[in-house]
């Protein structure tokens, strides 16, 4: 059975108030139809919209596009910039050599912050070494300068230099031993519009060696003297034993 | 004793066995590393020992006089490498207690 109620204006029988129906009734608006508000609608629930889209003109005021983002006080403003991006993280399971690879996209990012945590299997007194990566492979030649300092807990202070070797050492001493996991973290920074020295960093490395009771740290630089198109790095224990620990590689925005 | 790269990209992870060329340079790097055990560790004991002697340099001035004990432990010191020669003299060099003190006698001063 249908009926159509013709007329120009509803009211409540008596006092303000009015009820459409009962709970679970379902009143169909059909399409064309406008609903014209000259008034204000309240006790609306969010959640009784559940489809279309929010125009991001009524979520704040500014300029919403690709580059603005919504800020707590309803305002569009520029995304900000300069901020780190994870581009890798994980736990690299046991092996000798680790190859850090295509991460690298100088249009977006010129500095990598690398950390390293949880390393383990190095052997006593054997520090991560560093060779730079084209796609071809690890750069081996002898184009590596290199200076660090550190400093063990067992009253010894070192100081070490290197020059024209086939990697760089990330620190000194470290160790990996299994109740005091060794760490590091270094910048990687490829520039290639500087050319020769486009691709250097530095960092810092603290280990533990449990049969000396030595407490280590150890500051570093490098710096590759090659053209090679830099796309990533190689990492490995100087005793080329197999290692394993957590990482996270982060890009810099410009 | 097989070994492995492990290549960490933005897709995933691949691991590779080291094989050819890349594996005989790697056994090489190995064995060089491993035979230079002792020295890494001579180099250790030089450096105790250095800290050993800065710590009594200051009687060898002139207005202080260095007591002959003294004189005979420091010049045992700089007799180590030549009185120790192989890892397990250095081990015994170097070995320590569990709160970190070396347990050699040639440590103590007189």
């Amino acid at each position: 059975m249908t009926s159509e109620i013709k007329a120009d204006k509803w009211s409540p029988a008596s006092g303000t108030s009015a009820t459409i129906g009962d709970s679970g009734d379902t009143y169909t608006i059909p399409s064309g139809v406008t609903l014209a508000n000259s008034g204000t609608v309240t006790g609306l629930p969010a959640s009784a919209i559940s489809s279309g889209t929010i125009a991001t003109a009524r979520l704040g005021s500014g300029t919403a596009s690709s580059s603005t983002v919504l800020f707590g006080d309803q305002t569009f403003k520029t995304a900000p910039s300069g901020t780190h991006v994870k581009l890798l993280s994980g736990s690299a399971s046991s092996a000798t050599n680790h190859d850090f690879q295509n991460f690298v996209d100088t249009s977006k990012y010129n500095y990598y912050l690398i950390q390293v945590s949880n390393a383990r299997g190095m052997g006593t007194y054997s520090p991560f070494s560093f060779q730079a990566r084209t796609s071809g492979g690890p750069e081996t030649g002898n184009n590596y300068n290199f200076c660090y300092y550190g400093y063990r807990s067992s009253g010894n202070t070192t100081y070490n230099y290197g020059e024209n070797q086939g990697r760089s050492l990330l620190g000194t001493s470290i160790t990996g031993d299994a109740d005091m996991p060794s760490a590091l973290m270094f910048y990687l920074v490829v520039n290639p519009a500087s050319n020769y020295g486009g691709t250097h960093g530095w960092g810092i490395n603290w280990g533990w060696n449990t049969t000396n009771q030595d407490l280590q740290y150890g500051t570093f630089t490098y710096r590759v003297n090659y053209t090679g198109t830099t796309t990533g790095f190689r990492m490995y224990a100087d005793s080329n034993n197999a290692t394993t620990f957590d990482y996270a590689i982060y890009g810099i925005e410009k | 004793m097989v070994d492995y790269n492990n290549i960490i990209t933005p897709n995933g992870v691949e691991k590779v066995e080291i094989t050819g060329s890349e594996k005989t340079q790697l056994e090489a790097d190995r064995l060089t590393w491993n035979n230079a055990s002792g020295d890494r560790k001579l180099a250790h004991i030089k450096q105790i020992r250095l800290e050993k002697l800065k710590e009594t340099d200051y009687l060898a001035n002139s207005d202080v006089t260095m007591p002959d004990n003294v004189k005979t432990w420091r010049q045992t010191l700089r007799d180590l490498p030549a009185n120790h020669t192989d890892e397990a003299a250095y081990d015994a060099l170097l070995a320590r207690d569990k709160n970190g003190n070396l347990t050699h006698s040639v440590w103590s001063k007189p």
